[in-house]
Parts: C-alpha cells; sequence; structure tokens
C-alpha cells in the first residue's frame, strides 16, 4: 500500500497523492485518510497539484476521506487539481460537494 | 504496434494493467493533435472500462485484454477485446450515483463522457466500443458540462 506525503499547514493536514489516482493507489488513499481522521484529525487537505489523473476510484477514496472528516466533525478539501481533475469532477457533480482551492495552504483560511 | 493511426497491445489483467492502457492512449495524443476536451473525456473513459474489465471480467481472476485504439480525423475510437465471463451490465439503466456514494461511477463516468458505448458478446469474448467525436458542432465551451447524447 502506497502511503502518501504528509504535512501539516497550520490547523490542518494536507496528503499529497502523487501519479494516476486509480484502483491501484485509490484504495491506499482511502485508508490513509481515514487513518487520519481516526487519528484526530479533522483539518484535511487532498493536495492534487502532484495527481496526474483521476478515475472513478480516486474519485470514492476523496468522497469516504471527506465522509470521515464530516462525519467527526471535521471537513476535507481538495487543492490545486489539473484540468483533468476538475474536467472529472464536474462531470460527475462532485465539484458540488468537493470543492477546489488553489492551493493547499489556503483551503482552511478563514476558518 | 503502432502504425499512423491505429495502437494496439494484448495483455494478460492484473491490477497494474491500467498503466500500459493509459500509456497507450498517452502514445495516441502525442501522435497527432487531439483536442484537449476530447482527450479528457476519451482518456477517462477508457480508464473506467479498462478498470471495470480488470475487476470483473475474470471474476478476480486474469483474462487476456485486447486494446485497439484508432484516431480518425473525425472520432477517436477504442475496442476492447477480452476471454473473460460475459458482462452483467445493462448500459441502459446506468446512472450516476448520488455524490456521496464511494463506488458505482465508473460505467455512468464512461457514459458520459462518450458519445458511442457499445457492449456485446461475441465468439465467446466480451467486446467493449468507445467512440468520441472530435466535433461536437461547437456545442462544448470550457464552462459546459461534459456530457454525453441526448443528456
Amino acid at each position: 500500500m502506497t502511503a502518501y506525503d504528509i504535512r501539516e499547514v497550520g490547523t490542518a493536514v494536507v496528503v499529497q497523492p502523487t501519479g494516476r489516482l486509480n484502483m491501484v493507489a485509490a484504495p491506499g488513499l482511502r485508508d490513509q485518510l481515514r487513518d487520519l481522521v481516526d487519528g484526530g484529525s479533522r483539518r484535511v487537505v487532498v493536495d492534487l497539484s502532484a495527481t496526474e489523473f483521476i478515475d472513478s476510484s480516486g474519485l470514492g477514496a476523496l468522497i469516504s476521506g471527506l465522509k470521515a472528516a464530516r462525519q467527526a466533525g471535521g471537513d476535507l478539501r481538495i487543492a490545486a487539481p489539473n484540468t483533468q481533475v476538475r474536467s472529472v469532477l464536474k462531470l460527475t457533480r462532485l465539484d458540488r460537494v468537493l470543492t477546489a482551492y488553489e492551493s493547499a495552504n489556503t483551503a482552511f483560511d478563514g476558518d | 504496434m503502432a502504425t499512423d493511426d491505429r495502437w494496439e497491445l494484448t495483455l494478460t489483467t492484473d491490477e497494474g494493467t491500467l498503466d500500459p492502457v493509459l500509456d497507450l492512449v498517452g502514445e495516441m495524443f502525442s501522435a497527432g493533435r487531439v483536442e484537449e476536451e476530447v482527450r479528457l473525456r476519451f482518456e477517462v473513459a477508457v480508464a473506467e472500462i479498462g478498470a471495470n474489465i480488470i475487476e470483473h471480467a475474470g471474476d478476480g481472476a486474469p483474462v487476456t485484454l485486447n486494446l485497439v485504439l484508432e484516431l480518425a480525423p473525425d472520432r477517436l475510437e477504442a475496442r476492447f477485446t477480452d476471454d473473460g465471463s460475459p458482462a452483467r451490465v445493462d448500459l441502459r439503466a446506468v446512472q450516476m450515483p448520488d455524490v456521496f456514494a464511494e463506488r458505482g461511477r465508473g460505467l455512468a463516468i464512461a457514459l458520459e463522457a462518450l458519445d458511442e458505448l457499445e457492449y456485446r458478446r461475441r465468439g465467446g469474448d466480451n467486446v467493449w466500443r468507445l467512440a468520441c467525436y472530435r466535433d461536437r458542432g461547437g456545442e462544448q465551451s470550457d464552462d459546459d458540462e461534459v456530457s454525453g447524447p441526448g443528456r
């Protein structure tokens, strides 16, 4: 299972998946996000600046993390998606629940 | 393996099969000018149908998968052929699930992204044919939703 780089920005924890976020990588991201929430992280940012491509499996991992964070009283936000990711978010209407922020560093600014 | 407008690979599926599939799509894109909007739709649809075959066609076991890509002036086509079990799917009944669903978007994404998606059983094989038209008559803009025909 791939574990992606994690860093802290203010009160948020930032996870940065790399490459293609598909059926190979998605289960690892899903587990990693749930582990973070279970470990007490309430503000989670998925930094997509190094994610080249996402499919339904990757979207499922993001939704899983979003639900876990919200159930724990927090939130999950995404940052810096490329054109492909934005296109799929729009196509699936997930842009309604996964708002994209320009930068991981600013995803929780003002909250 | 590639000719001017046709790319092909044959492999035995495993978890990593999507990488060579998407690499082949990238090879096709690098060979000719393909509009970004068409490229985005075609690439994700190929990924979703490929993942569906890898996950379901062998009922957990590997299958032999052949993929042919064609770049035509008016469209992009992909044809997947595999020797797995018949796909138990009714494409007419596929709908995009609720936004909070964690699974079940694959075929819905492919249907939304493509202009044509056909599945048939032929000679003991599963055959999926995917097509994206390259000219949608200017109906799309950057702000439009990417959608399939009649949607």
